[in-house]
């Protein structure tokens, strides 16, 4: 891999954005097969309760009714790493919305309205809605049979016969000799709302099981092998008779990673002789029962020294995760020990406490617990500027994590991209000059990390004409993996990009891959592809050689040929080495390429210790500039500045579409997201008319810096960035606002309500 | 039978969609949605909240944009109906804005796409030359949850221009 790169760095037309425009992409509600039924599913009324019957009859008197099935049908249970969740609800349902039966009809009309003959009997439990309450002993217990789910007791620590269903410790150095030498000491709560990812693509799954016994899911689903995995062990069946197809996905940002939709579609799916059953989920569904970023409290004490240095922290961290674990465990886990921040702390101690409540389950969200957890660092962050009467950003640079510093858990990261990514943010701030009257601005920093150990695996095939198909798990959901991955196997392969084809998200094609979540793809799976490139160049060098009779060391591969460097007329294309027709002199190319991040470490439960817990991390720094009108409370959002370590740039326009994109997210959860519940647990605000979603013209300016600080082991040097733009915003709203008002608001969404109650212009909220 | 399983009675219509005319049978209380998706084949016209608040399902009748989701079939039957899937010219050259979309990569997942250009595709016959603004007025009712609107507000200001084909307007400045 030498020489100048043709592909990396540029930004070609993205593959799959012609198909997109003419309306001809595919998304799973598209598909429609030979036999196909339509599925229903029918809903808890209710946040907790026992069933004592249900009562498929009149459900099944429906014309053109084909099967109906309940929990008893389907006595499985999955999630990973902890196998608490019913593909149906079995004797007890723990959430408003929770699938209790389902119905597979000839058209949908008649499987809706079976759905809706479906009779259960409830005897009412006492419901939980509020994690702090559910953790105190005493409180009703969501899973009394808890100790009967398999569950990966390595991963995380439960506190028995409670709701806690995790209990995250970390410990590093002494805190109260942190805190006995700190001059000041800084306190505050920190608290994140509860919304929805807000897809516009809501989830649709088409389940087919032959009678041979190969079931096949067209699911949009981010991760289909551990959709696979998952489902392979509830059923018991091994992973190769699960067969996840993805179509393209109609946005994720982790609402769409691991089982959702598919439970229902493959109960249904068990007991229709072989027709595949069809099940698109509503808004409304999508709202009450597909997965929620949940609702986290953060409280933090600080010791710092009168110069700025962070000292000392303790940190307590409540995530709700709702009726039952999904990623809770995990989520606790990297969300937790993320409190610290990109920051120096010799001293800390945190606890995170991941608690079940009579709520729609807490998923995955893009950015994993960092968006609640800088929200309450970097708002604290400023509170302690302000209280040490020190630069908000002159106190970050000072406290950053350097090449060589140790984090939270006793890492020594490698390649942080930091300071300079701080630098590069203020300067676009115009930090150093004064604001323009009547504003507020803030800058935050934050880091994330990305799941580990996890691999990836690509192979590399040539076709007949010497282009080279790739075969990818990674899921295009808008992210534009396509694009990027088809960049680094051409770069690697020596090929043209226009000769490059993704074959992506088929487990029956494209081989194992963790997940499409946590950043990791341009990562973990850009390094698998580089391999199998690296591999299949190894061997079209071969055949070139023998071709060209010169030794390999004389050639050059490059723009789908191979040439002989010091002869620029002798040359082969990959046409003519491609050996796939009968009769051909060289043999099929195909390259295979795998990774896992070397070195990646567990975690130690009883500590929070763990030496290299993640591959790399995203570094971000980002910038607000606000306006508050006091009279209305209502925010004006002048521009948006993102700055994001991407180690190397490997397609521009790309990273800049993923900044814009997470930024305006950041924007719209700040200021109007909230998913709200009655007081029997039931949502009120299931569709776009009352959940405020930000429009065309609620989003800011938004500039975005791309810095780069080559990782080691990244593909060219590269690093994910997808994440890092969601995770400062909300942080830095907060800060403008105060910066703009002086007032400092606690909890999200920062509503006009809020702000003209702290304003003193309403009066205090009534708990 | 319970009454509630008796089926309402069924109509033969005859559609234009895309400048064809599309023959389907159709219950009285079908949304135009579910028949262009089922029974014309449009599965470009998408569903992302069956409510009239996402856009998504944007398709334009007698030039006019409507809501697929909340638009009964049996009412635009005599209308011409226009899906993002008449936007390339029958010679197979993409309209400017598709052009537009492709170029300013104002496309990710693309689940919101189809919606946008005909939003935008309304805008642009009306207003041929259409400020910052009133792009971002004409798409509100449009979400995207993938982009931040940024370059989808780009591509259908640069649409205008290459349509408008005035030499002497420059694009207007972008904020962003
Ligand atoms: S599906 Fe019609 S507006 Fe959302
Ligand atoms: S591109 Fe995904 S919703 Fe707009």
């Amino acid at each position: 891999m030498s020489g100048p790169l043709n592909v990396i760095g540029r930004s070609p037309q993205q593959v799959d954005a012609l198909e997109k425009v003419l309306g001809r992409a595919t998304f799973a509600a598209d598909i429609s097969l030979p036999r196909m039924l339509h599925g229903a599913v029918a809903r808890s009324p209710l946040a907790h309760a026992t069933i004592r019957n249900i009562d498929l009859s009149a459900a099944l008197r429906v014309k053109g009714v084909r099967a109906v099935v309940c929990g008893r049908d389907v006595p499985y249970r999955y999630n990973l790493p902890l196998r608490d969740q019913p593909f149906l609800a079995i004797d007890r349902v723990r959430y408003v919305g929770e699938p209790v039966a389902a119905v597979a009809a000839e058209d949908l009309d008649a499987a809706r309205e079976a759905a809706s003959l479906i009779r259960v009997e409830y005897e009412e439990l006492p419901a939980v809605l509020d994690p702090a309450q559910a953790m105190l002993s005493g409180a009703p217990l969501l899973h009394p049979e808890f100790n009967k789910y398999w569950r990966d007791e390595k991963l995380f620590d439960p506190i028995p016969n409670s709701n806690v269903l995790s209990h995250f410790k970390l410990r590093k150095g002494d805190v109260e000799a942190g805190f006995a030498e700190a001059d000041e000491i800084f306190e505050g709560t920190y608290t994140s709302q509860a919304f929805n990812h807000g897809a516009i693509e809501p989830h649709a799954v088409v389940a087919q099981v032959e009678l041979a016994g190969q079931m096949t899911l067209w699911s949009c689903q981010q991760s289909p092998w551990f959709a696979a995995d998952d489902l392979a062990i509830a059923l018991g069946w091994p992973v190769h008779r699960i067969r996840v197809v993805t179509p393209f996905i109609g946005g994720g940002f982790g609402a769409k990673h691991g089982l959702k939709a598919e439970p229902p579609a493959v109960a249904l799916a068990l007991k229709t002789g072989g027709r595949p059953v069809k099940l698109v989920m509503s808004r409304e569904e999508v709202f009450t029962a597909l997965g929620v970023r949940g609702a986290v409290t953060v409280k933090l004490r600080t010791g710092v020294k009168r110069d700025g240095r962070l000292v000392a922290r303790t940190a307590e961290v409540i995530w709700d995760t709702g009726a039952y674990a999904d990623v809770g465990p995990l989520l606790c886990r990297n969300g937790s020990y993320s409190s610290t921040g990109p920051y120096r702390i010799p001293n800390q101690s945190i606890d995170g406490y991941c608690v079940y409540t009579n709520k729609v389950v807490t998923s995955a969200f893009r950015s994993y617990g960092t968006m609640e957890m800088s929200f309450a660092y970097e708002s604290h962050m400023d509170e302690i500027a302000r209280g040490l009467q020190m630069d908000p950003v002159q106190i970050r640079r000072q406290n950053l994590l350097q090449d060589g510093d140790e984090t939270a858990t006793g890492e020594t990261p490698k390649a942080v991209g930091l300071v300079p990514t701080l630098t590069a943010c203020a300067s676009a701030m115009e930090w150093d000059k004064p604001k323009a009257p009547g504003r507020g601005r803030a800058i935050v920093s934050t880091a994330k990390s990305s799941v580990a150990p996890s691999g990836s695996s690509s192979f590399i095939q040539m076709n007949d004409d010497g282009t080279l198909n790739v075969m990818c798990s990674t899921t295009e959901m808008g992210q534009g993996s396509r694009t990027v991955m088809t960049q680094l196997a051409a770069e690697a392969a020596g090929a043209r990009f226009e000769d490059v084809h993704l074959i992506a998200s088929d487990t029956a094609v494209t081989p194992p891959d963790r997940s499409t979540s946590s950043s990791r793809s341009t990562f973990n799976m850009g390094n698998a592809i580089v391999r199998a490139a690296g591999d299949a160049r190894e061997q079209i060098l071969d055949k070139a050689s023998e071709l060209l009779e010169e030794p390999r060391e004389n050639l050059d591969v490059r723009d789908s040929a191979v040439f002989v460097r010091k002869d620029s007329n002798r040359f082969c294309s990959f046409a003519q080495l491609a050996g796939v027709r009968p009769g051909s002199n060289f043999g099929p190319i195909v390259g295979r390429g795998s990774f896992v991040p070397a070195d990646t470490t567990a975690f130690n439960v009883k500590t929070g210790e763990g030496r290299r817990i993640t591959a790399f991390w995203l570094y971000s720094c980002q910038g607000v500039e606000l306006e508050v009108d006091p009279d209305t409370g209502k925010i004006t959002l002048h521009r948006v500045v993102s700055a994001h370590d991407t180690g190397r740039t490997l397609n521009p326009v790309a990273c800049e579409g993923q900044i814009e994109g997470g930024a305006a997210i950041g924007c719209s959860t700040a200021l109007f997201e909230d998913l709200v519940l009655d007081r029997d647990g039931k949502v009120l605000n299931p569709n776009f008319l009352d959940y405020r979603m930000a429009t065309s013209c609620d989003i800011p300016p938004i500039e975005s810096i791309l810095i780069e600080v080559p990782h080691p082991e990244g593909p060219y040097g590269a690093k994910g960035i997808g994440e890092g733009p969601t995770t400062g915003i909300a942080a830095a709203i907060a800060n403008a606002v105060e910066d703009a008002i002086g007032v400092r608001i606690t909890d999200l969404p920062i509503t006009p309500e809020k702000i003209l109650r702290a304003l003193g212009k309403l009066p205090p909220a009534t708990p | 039978m319970d009454a509630r399983t008796q089926k309402p009675a069924r109509q033969v219509v005859e559609l234009e969609v895309d400048g064809e005319t599309i023959e389907a049978t159709i219950a009285p209380h079908r949304l135009l949605v579910d028949v262009l998706r089922d029974a014309c084949g449009r599965t470009s016209v998408k569903e992302g909240c069956e409510s009239a608040s996402c856009g998504a399902c944007t398709v334009l009748v007698d030039d006019v944009p409507r809501l697929a989701c909340i638009t009964p079939a049996a009412d635009v039957i005599g209308s011409k109906i226009r899906t993002a899937e008449s936007l390339r010219s029958s010679d197979g050259r993409l309209h400017a804005l598709q052009e537009a979309f492709i170029h300013h990569h104002a496309v990710q997942c693309g689940f919101c796409t189809p919606g946008m250009l005909m939003a935008g595709l309304a805008l642009l016959e009306e207003n041929s030359r259409p400020t910052e603004q009133e792009v971002r007025d004409a798409i509100a009712g449009n979400l995207c949850r993938c982009t931040g609107y940024v370059r989808i507000v780009r591509a259908i200001l640069a649409a205008a221009q290459t349509l408008g084909a005035r030499p002497e307007r420059r694009l207007p400045e972008m904020a962003s």
